[in-house]
């Protein structure tokens, strides 16, 4: 059993979407590659890409989706996975296991 | 329709108004050992007690009690009672006294499964249950759920929905 998280409750009120994308600060280079995030107000550098991956699904409905995953390693030894909305330009955090 | 749940009442008046503790605290026990002798509660358990009083010029004294797991006897109520008469005292004489039992559970006997899981169910069950008696609403539990654990979309894998059994 898990405690309430507060999250955004959907149609059903009683269900609650687990791991949704969280909306991330990030700095890019010149050519849009991602170099650092910040994480609770700090800036960290990214000091590696340790993989990146293409999801694209629901083409065949109107909430499209299309994201580039980073698995990506921090200066600080902390490892996170980012993603980058293809479709709206935004950066999200999401764990993806 | 909503039914509305079963509850027992027993009351009794004071010759005098009194503010003595020990006294409330006595007739408090005295009505309860009254109420778990009806045949409507013989054998079962209640989740919670509603007290009230009436005092002397002042507005009717009412406490809700929620016992930390239901109780079948009135000495096991007691101590829930001393606490609420000496964490909310009434503020003045007390005329009369009501008790009333709600929360009346479904089973005779507290008899627990040979199987273990079975058990664990019926335990946390009961603890759900008894926490949306303490709290006066349903608990903010829930349980983890895989909706489409294949899913190449993290967030449309697993939810949380209310514990459910089977």
């Amino acid at each position: 059993m898990v405690a309430d998280s507060g999250g955004a409750e959907g149609p059903d009120a009683s269900i609650v979407p687990l791991n949704l994308p969280q909306p991330i600060d990030v700095d890019t280079d010149a050519d849009g590659r991602l170099i650092a995030v910040w994480v609770r107000g700090r800036r960290r550098p990214v000091a590696a890409v340790r993989a990146v991956w293409r999801v694209d699904d629901r083409w065949w409905r109107d909430t499209r989706l299309s994201r580039l995953y980073l698995s990506v390693l921090l200066d600080d030894g902390l490892l996170l996975t980012v993603f980058t909305d293809l479709l709206s330009g935004g950066w999200y955090r999401q764990s993806y296991d | 329709a909503r039914q509305r749940e079963p509850v027992c009442s027993a009351s009794m008046t004071f010759p005098t108004a009194t503010v003595a503790h020990e006294t409330i605290l006595r007739a408090l026990q005295a009505l309860a050992a009254q109420l778990f002798t009806r045949p409507e509660l013989r054998g079962r358990f209640v989740r919670y007690a509603l007290l009230s009083a009436s005092i002397v010029r002042r507005p009717t004294w009412q406490r809700r009690v929620a016992f930390k797991e239901p109780v079948g006897n009135p000495a096991r109520a007691l101590p829930a009672f001393k606490n609420a008469l000496a964490l909310h005292p009434p503020a003045g004489p007390v005329e009369d006294l009501t008790v009333t039992l709600g929360g009346i559970t479904g089973e005779t006997a507290r008899q627990g499964s040979l199987l273990v899981e079975v058990r664990r169910q019926d335990q946390l069950r009961e603890a759900l249950r008894q926490l949306e008696v303490v709290m006066g609403k349903r608990p903010p539990i829930y349980q983890v759920k895989d909706v489409q654990p294949w899913s190449r979309i993290p967030e449309e894998r697993r939810v949380l929905t209310p514990p459910s059994f089977p």
